[in-house]
């Protein structure tokens, strides 16, 4: 679903990624671990048109993310780091309206109910999103997903903020998506959920793509162990 | 689309300080604005029809004395009393016409140079008085300008408009839900536009439903071709601090530098372009002083005072048909004289005059070409031509009461010179002003 | 010391600041360009308007053998003269007319104002440093201080502050001396440049006080917008919202009750237009005052008085001329009856300009222009004084031509009698004498005085707002 190939971008004399090759395929939740200015967000944000790389494409659903800005962004969910709603609208009122943007009407239940498949208590999609925390605005990115049936997920470090139980309740939300079918990338400084909740692993280090594991073959340890000796070299 | 985020916008704006501040703000202005100019319309119609009701009693008042006296029930006291006498009925104390620049159907919607230049005047056979109201006003008054309709659109307008209009964007920024807006499958160009339209159709809902209200309400009429015009004019300077406004939140600036530049352009287009503008003309095109005019006035008529038994004996022999010779009554001797004098330094005036006309002309028209700059000082202007409150209107007054002199003049003149007095009958077709 | 160091780091981040730098720069290049038009203006108008009573002296002295009463229809002008100060302040001078004729019988207006021959584009705003302080110098100051605590708050530099020990008053006051500073930055480079025209004019022993006046009034009313600014900035939540309350303050100010006060002044003390107020002095010198004691009853009633006095019976008889006496009686009369109309009018005018006075409670605006142009003599006030001098002047000046009448025209004289040129040569001069001090009226003292109220004010809501007990 998701496909980076070759993918070069330099912002004046900083290279922010350099030949970048990342598959991400139905059903998987590709974790991408890094310091910061290791290039993930350069790497996200390429899948949505917001940097135009030098060399190399991105696609998704085998569109050409540059040639077909508008298609791409049909077909994918993306939930900044601190995703802002509007304060003084609903939550069902902010689904209703970005739902909107892509063309989806969303009455009332069905938007209650798909807030509630993300996870929101019932009495809170009624209410002011002022009055939210940043887990339940991250439940109404995750609704908008379902609602919208996104094939891909893109995350850009959505549990960081979050306390030990909200995570774990987005993380079963993920793997809920994965299940139905989404391809999801997320860029994460959390070693321990990213191989909790993740299906493969990539480590990217200045820009370039250093390492890539299955979830399941490494430990807690050995993750932390070769994460930092990419990060020490 | 455009249903979707407009319908979210209102669903934004019903519940924002912002919005029902200026849906009050607005509508309260203009109704004001509006009283304000209906009340000085009134006041308007009020003094013209008190001068014609006063007009017409003296001259029915000459009519039925002329009456008694042919039927013999009265007598002359004295040749300035007679009411068949030309000079009675065209010179002398109330005789005489006023002239009136009646307002238009929208002078209500801008006071214009009304508290600077009369808008109407007295005529008799030698004189033109511009009745300058202004005269009596308290001067504070002129300084501070006044509060009209025009007021309200082209400096207020704009400030409503800027503060709908300037963080469209940027307050999406600052807020952080830019992000998610940009992973939406729909240009941020089409979002910003679609938002700004909503807002336009808003703000321009607003005044011109308040307007038509408010019009009907005062009696103004706007139901017909001028009304659309000017839903026109407010149509395009509405969506030109729209567009400024959308040119703002292209740049990727925070909302309070947009508030600076914004109101920065405000000041610039309504203050610093018209101070620069009204400098400029003024220096290219000096208008001589008044204070030497009058002197200059003062030296025509003593040359013709000078002049004037030769001026005199020249009209005489150019015009002996106009001249009685021989045992005529003292006061025609008198007038006849005065009345070539009076031609005579009118002409000599007239050509004086030039000095002040000429670059009066020339500023306006290099006034009018450099307004182009400032899209409110164009729509001030636009509005005070459609109200007739302009200068250029309220300048006509002179020649209006110039042509009426002459149409005066050839009433009584001829009557005068050949000493032939009137009869009560002829009274009833004065000369009139349209 | 707190202070001290937040008012020198406050006008440190201001000069380094590219807008308020630039927007500084801007309004000092507006007040050099206003200043430099003004003083060529003020030198253009004062030498045409010397020339002007030369000439219009010239033409009564040089008038040919006359009647006297005759000269004084023919009559002569008083010119308005304009002050230096106008160069700052033009106030209403281009509104009122330039000069009166002053005639027998009758009391004029000022004809001819400069606004009437000029484009009307001055009335959008004209480049004066009065229009500059009143309007362009609170925008400077508000662009300049709106964000002088609501940053710290949204840097987060305020509690910092607070953990250093800062308290808000601290903050507060060395936050209003570094904006105080910014402003006399260009404040001081005026008054030193006005002085030095001044000086340089030879106008200065006279126009001293006034500038100096004129100088505080600005300064007090920068200070209230300074004071406002900042009490705006501590007590907003944001950036934002500051600036749209001080720009709604200021727009309040300095256009909307300016405006509306005027239109509803004239309201609710309407003035009488022109062709009323002549029908009402008409009706008056026919039936007198409130119908007493109109002037054909009057006349003769004085003429049989005097003859009852020298003991003749025929007017002939009596040892000077009637007619010139008579004429004077009359001009007297008439001048108590256009003294009174006037008077009506002027009562009108203080009675909007209370209502103006009031409306400065509300725009600090009218209340510093008023006082500016008070101080600089370009108010209704000074425009009166003129016009009250004028008319004495011509009073006297008909007095004169009367009193030779009835002294000379008598005998074998009385007949077609002139007077000549050196009798025309000798008759009163005007020359407009301004009052010695600042102010002509007790009545201009209330703007000055709302001013300084403002002043006071606005330092009493500062010391409110750092005062403001708050949990951050």
């Amino acid at each position: 679903m998701i496909d980076i190939k070759n993918l070069t971008k330099s912002f004046g004399n900083t290279v922010a990624v350099k030949n970048l090759n990342l598959y991400v395929a139905k059903g998987e939740i590709y974790c991408l671990l890094g310091a910061n200015g290791a290039g993930k967000t350069t790497t996200i944000n390429s899948l949505l048109n917001l940097v135009l790389p030098e060399d190399g494409t991105a696609k998704i659903d085998g569109l050409i993310v540059t040639d077909e800005p508008l298609n791409t962004k049909e077909k994918l969910t993306y939930i900044p780091e601190n995703l802002a709603l509007y304060p003084a609208l609903s939550g069902v009122e902010n689904l209703q309206f970005f739902c909107g943007l892509s063309g989806i009407k969303l009455s009332d239940s069905n938007a209650v109910s798909n807030l509630k498949a993300a996870g929101l208590q019932e009495d809170a999609t009624h209410k002011r999103v002022g009055g939210y925390s940043k887990g339940m605005r991250q439940k109404v990115g995750i609704a908008l997903a379902i609602a919208r049936s996104s094939e891909v997920l893109l995350l850009d470090e959505p549990t960081s903020g979050l306390d030990p139980a909200a995570s774990s309740d987005f993380a079963t939300l993920l793997t809920e998506m994965k299940e139905r079918g989404a391809a999801v990338l997320m860029a994460t400084h959390d070693l321990f959920r990213a191989k909790e909740t993740g299906t493969k692993i990539g480590i990217m280090n200045r820009g370039s793509l250093v390492d890539e594991l299955n979830a399941a073959d490494v430990t807690h340890s050995d993750l932390e162990k070769i994460y930092l000796n990419h990060m020490r070299a | 689309m455009m249903t979707h985020i407009f319908s979210f916008e209102w669903l934004h704006f019903r519940k924002s300080g912002v919005f029902w501040g200026t849906a009050t703000a607005l509508p309260l202005l203009i109704g004001f604005s509006l009283f304000l100019g209906s009340e000085r319309i009134n006041e308007q119609n009020e003094t013209i029809s008190d001068i014609i009701a006063t007009e017409t009693v003296f001259y029915d008042n000459m009519r039925s004395q002329l009456e008694a006296i042919e039927r013999g029930e009265a007598e002359v006291d004295a040749w300035f009393q007679n009411p068949a006498n030309p000079l009675v009925l065209g010179q002398f104390g109330q005789a005489g016409r006023h002239i009136f620049l009646h307002p238009n159907p929208l002078a209500p919607l801008a006071a214009g140079q009304l508290d600077i230049l009369p808008y109407y005047g007295k005529v008799t056979l030698t004189t033109m008085e511009p009745l300058r109201d202004n005269a009596l006003e308290n001067p504070f008054m002129q300084v501070s300008g006044s509060f009209d309709f025009a007021f309200v659109l082209v400096w207020l307008v704009p400030l409503f408009i800027i503060v709908m209009g300037y963080n469209v964007i940027s307050s999406e920024r600052e807020r952080g839900t830019y992000s998610l807006l940009q992973s939406q499958p729909v240009s941020m160009r089409t979002i910003l536009v679609q938002k700004m339209i909503f807002r336009f159709l808003l703000v321009f809902g607003i005044i011109i439903l308040s307007l038509f209200v408010w019009a009907v309400l005062f009696g103004i009429n706007l139901f017909n071709i001028q009304g659309l015009q000017l839903i026109a004019a407010i149509s395009i300077y509405a969506a030109f601090w729209f567009a400024l406004c959308v040119l703002f939140n292209l740049f990727q600036t925070s909302s309070a530098i947009n508030a600076v530049g914004l109101t920065g352009l405000w000041v610039f287009f309504l203050l610093i372009i018209p101070s620069v503008i009204s400098l400029i003309v003024i220096s290219l095109h000096p208008v001589p002083s008044r204070a030497l005019w009058i002197t200059e006035q003062r030296a025509i008529q003593q040359a013709i005072q000078a002049e004037g038994d030769a001026i005199f004996d020249t009209w005489v022999v150019d015009h002996p048909e106009e001249f009685v010779e021989g045992d005529t009554p003292q006061f025609y001797d008198t007038w006849i004289r005065r009345f070539v004098w009076a031609q005579a330094t009118e002409e000599r005036e007239r050509e004086a005059e030039r000095q002040f006309e000429e670059p009066r002309e020339r500023q306006a028209q290099l006034a009018s070409r450099l307004r182009v700059l400032s899209p409110p000082m164009t729509l001030q202007a636009w509005l005070e031509r459609k109200a007739g409150t302009d200068k250029d209107r309220l300048r006509s007054l002179e020649k209006e009461m110039r042509s009426f002199q002459q149409e005066w003049q050839e009433f009584f003149l001829p009557r005068f010179q050949r000493l032939e007095f009137f009869t009560a009958d002829e009274l009833t077709d004065l000369p009139a002003p349209q | 010391m707190n202070i001290y160091s937040i008012a020198r780091n406050q006008l440190t981040q201001l000069v380094r600041d590219k807008v308020v730098a630039s927007l500084g720069l801007l309004i000092l290049l507006l007040l050099g360009i206003s200043i430099i038009t003004g003083i060529s203006y003020y030198s253009e108008i004062t030498e045409q308007h010397q020339e002007a009573e030369e000439l219009a002296r010239l033409q009564w002295e040089k008038q040919g053998d006359k009647n006297p009463h005759s000269a004084a229809h023919y009559g002569t002008f008083a010119f308005k003269p304009v002050t230096v100060l106008s160069v700052f302040e033009p106030g209403v001078d281009r509104y009122t007319g330039v000069s009166i004729f002053l005639e027998g019988h009758r009391q004029n207006f000022a004809a001819y104002s400069l606004a009437e021959d000029k484009d009307s584009s001055r009335r959008f705003a004209e480049l004066t440093s009065a229009f500059i302080f009143a309007y362009l110098f609170p925008l400077f100051i508000i662009l300049a201080g709106y964000r002088s605590i609501t940053a710290e708050k949204e840097s987060g530099m305020y509690r910092f502050l607070k953990s250093q020990g800062v308290s808000t008053g601290q903050l507060i006051a060395g936050k209003s001396l570094g904006l105080w500073a910014v402003i006399l930055l260009i404040y001081i480079p005026f008054l030193v440049i006005g002085l030095i025209f001044l000086f340089i004019t030879g106008a200065i022993g006279d126009s001293l006080a006034g500038f100096l006046f004129m100088g505080i009034v600005w300064l007090l009313y920068f200070g209230v917008v300074a004071h406002i600014t900042i009490t705006v900035s501590a007590l907003a939540n944001s950036s934002g919202s500051s600036m749209v309350v001080l720009l709604s303050l200021w727009i309040l100010s300095t256009l909307l009750v300016p405006r509306l006060i005027t239109n509803v002044a004239s309201g609710i003390h309407p003035v009488p237009n022109t062709s009323e107020f002549y029908q009402a002095v008409r009706t008056d010198l026919l039936e007198g005052i409130d119908g007493h004691n109109p002037y054909s009853e009057h006349s003769v009633a004085f003429r049989d008085s005097v003859l009852a006095a020298h003991r003749v019976d025929d007017v002939a008889d009596l040892p000077f001329n009637f007619r010139g006496m008579m004429l004077q009686e009359g001009e007297e009369f008439e001048k108590k009856i256009y003294d009174h109309h006037f008077a009506k009018i002027d009562e009108i005018h203080r009675a909007q300009n209370r209502l103006f006075s009031i409306s400065s409670f509300l725009s600090p605006t009218i209340a510093a222009r008023m006082s500016s142009m008070a101080v600089a003599g370009t108010d209704m006030h000074a425009f009166n004084h003129f016009s009250a001098e004028a008319e004495a002047y011509r009073i006297e000046l008909v007095r004169e031509l009367n009193m030779d009448l009835k002294i000379n025209a008598v005998g074998d004289r009385a007949v077609g009698y002139t007077a000549g040129a050196d009798f025309f040569a000798q008759n009163i001069a005007f020359t407009y004498e301004r009052p010695e001090s600042v102010f002509v009226s007790s009545t201009q003292l209330m703007p000055l005085f709302i001013t300084l109220l403002w002043f006071v004010a606005s330092i009493l809501i500062l010391t409110v707002a750092a005062h403001k007990k708050e949990e951050i």
